[in-house]
């Protein structure tokens, strides 16, 4: 009688034990995918600041001037959000999850900042051909380079750049 | 031999009484973020509804079932959750339609933008509040992120296990049942943060693709068959809210447009009738625009009321005595929280 109540009681111990083991062997959601690219890919330079997409936004911010404005939108109901840091010659957009803060797009306005490759708005659609070669995806007015996740656009009108996106590809 | 089978069974009845009480007391109440606890509520309120709408944020915080009862009489309910994604839409409805056959669907199309499951955090918002059918399973199997297990769908504790050592008072208080923080499925929210004139110019930032995702389209099909199917006409709506971070691209607009032309549907896009719903958005919104606030979503649902009553035929039921009954609870209710809701906010 003793010992089969001692052996149930094994058993629920066990079946608890297993319970947590399986539930702490849980993958943690880390920010793997947000450091993809940080070492390869496209760049904006503004005033010998280098911006790189997934980076840690904390060094770039620092490096850069005072932003005009910044606004955060949080996602409603979870803890991730998005920032927008607004400058006079481009947009920001950075990724925050927890104390995780990373680039994930720019939008570039004016010819204040340029590509890694010297490119800024103004210049001939001839030379982005000449500095990056083929479009891998020619828009209706737009060219697009794609590196790895990210994706680099010149807006093109009357075979002059108009505009400069840089963003990162998430599902 | 008998005697060791009874004990047995006793014991394996003690521990799952046990880890049911342990599962109550582990997982989350959403006192303090009660978007979680919106899908739950929708059981003890089943039945009976004309309208009932599914989407994301944007039907909680759009539409007011109380105004549409008030003013045209419509009986309806809100089944939103946080992020709801479209396929978990549908299996919502499916579920919905076992419960009553209500004459119109209203679905808001933003959430057709996702493709891809987002996160566990949304999803549990969702998917926790079911109850357990074909539905819920199918919807879990088409939510899942790649972190996350069915197993712990099925016995929550596995996930909410380490929650012991951070229990609030809140977590004995609501182990078994809570108080409704919705109204038919409307989220009140009376706070007033206005919307700056540099947020109004912003637009949504460029995408790589603007093509609707595949899966999305295709559970958007599902989801007209499915109504088809049940006799119930399907609605598009697109909220009047278009802040940056949620923004409403002219292409997805074009792909709704043809969806809709091409299936016979009604599509109504909000956004550019804002002037003529009334929303004013220095004093609409609680959160500069991206939500409206209760003054804004009273004014929308007044709009639409009207389209339902007057271009879908939703018939105004103030004259069924039981039923109207039961609505009037709901306002009287529904004006006490606003009332509560506002004084908290001048002190």
């Amino acid at each position: 009688m003793k010992k089969t109540a001692k052996r149930i009681l094994a058993m629920i111990l066990m079946l608890l034990l297993a319970m947590s083991v399986m539930a702490c062997g849980k993958k943690e959601s880390g920010d793997e995918n947000e450091t993809k690219g940080t070492q390869k890919g496209f760049a904006i330079q503004i005033d010998g600041v280098t911006i790189r997409l997934g980076e840690q936004a904390e060094k770039t911010l620092t490096a850069l001037r005072t932003p005009l404005s910044q606004n955060e939108l949080f996602d409603c109901g979870a803890g991730n959000s998005r920032m927008l840091y607004r400058y006079a010659s481009f947009d920001l957009y950075t990724m925050k999850s927890g104390e995780t803060e990373v680039i994930d797009q720019i939008e570039v306005k004016d010819d204040f900042c340029e590509t890694e490759k010297g490119l800024c708005i103004g210049a001939e659609e001839s030379a982005v051909v000449a500095a990056y070669g083929e479009a891998t995806r020619k828009g209706e007015g737009s060219l697009t380079y794609v590196s790895g996740n990210q994706e680099l656009t010149f807006d093109v009108e009357n075979g002059q750049v108009v505009g400069i996106g840089l963003l990162r590809v998430t599902q | 031999m008998k005697k060791r089978i009874l004990i047995a069974v006793c014991a394996l009845l003690a521990m799952a009484i046990l880890l049911g009480l342990l599962q109550a007391l582990l997982m989350p109440k959403y006192r303090t973020n009660p978007e979680g606890a919106l899908i739950g509520e929708y059981y003890a309120e089943s039945g009976g509804h004309d309208v009932i709408f599914v989407g994301d944020c944007e039907v909680y915080e759009s539409f007011i079932p109380a105004v549409l009862w008030k003013e045209y009489g419509i009986s309806s309910y809100v089944r939103g959750s946080a992020q709801q994604l479209v396929w978990q839409s549908y299996y919502l409805l499916e579920e919905t339609f076992r419960y009553e056959k209500p004459r119109a669907v209203v679905f808001n199309v933003l959430s057709l933008k996702y493709g891809t499951p987002q996160s566990e955090a949304f999803n549990r918002m969702t998917l926790d509040g079911m109850k357990w059918s074909t539905s819920k399973v199918s919807a879990i199997l088409a939510s899942m992120t790649e972190e996350e297990s069915f197993v712990e769908y099925v016995f929550p504790l596995l996930r909410f296990h380490s929650r012991i050592t951070s229990l609030t008072a809140d977590d004995f208080r609501y182990a078994f049942s809570a108080p409704a923080v919705s109204l038919c499925g409307y989220l009140m929210q009376t706070g007033v943060k206005p919307m700056s004139e540099e947020l109004a110019s912003l637009e949504g930032p460029r995408l790589s693709d603007y093509t609707l995702p595949k899966t999305a389209m295709d559970y958007l099909e599902k989801m007209r068959v499915l109504c088809e199917e049940n006799g119930c006409e399907l609605i598009l709506v697109k909220s009047p809210t278009n802040s940056w971070g949620y923004w409403w691209y002219d292409q997805w607009e074009e792909q709704i447009v043809e969806y809709a032309a091409n299936h016979g549907l009604t599509y109504y896009n909000l956004i550019p009738l804002c002037e003529e719903i009334g929303i004013d958005w220095s004093k609409d919104t609680y959160d500069e625009g991206v939500h409206l606030n209760v003054y804004g979503a009273e004014k929308t649902s007044r709009y639409f009321g009207k389209l339902l009553t007057e271009q879908h035929g939703i018939l105004d039921r103030r004259n069924e005595s039981a039923l109207a009954s039961r609505w009037t609870e709901r306002v009287t209710a529904y004006e006490t929280q606003k009332k509560i809701m506002e004084e908290g906010n001048e002190r």
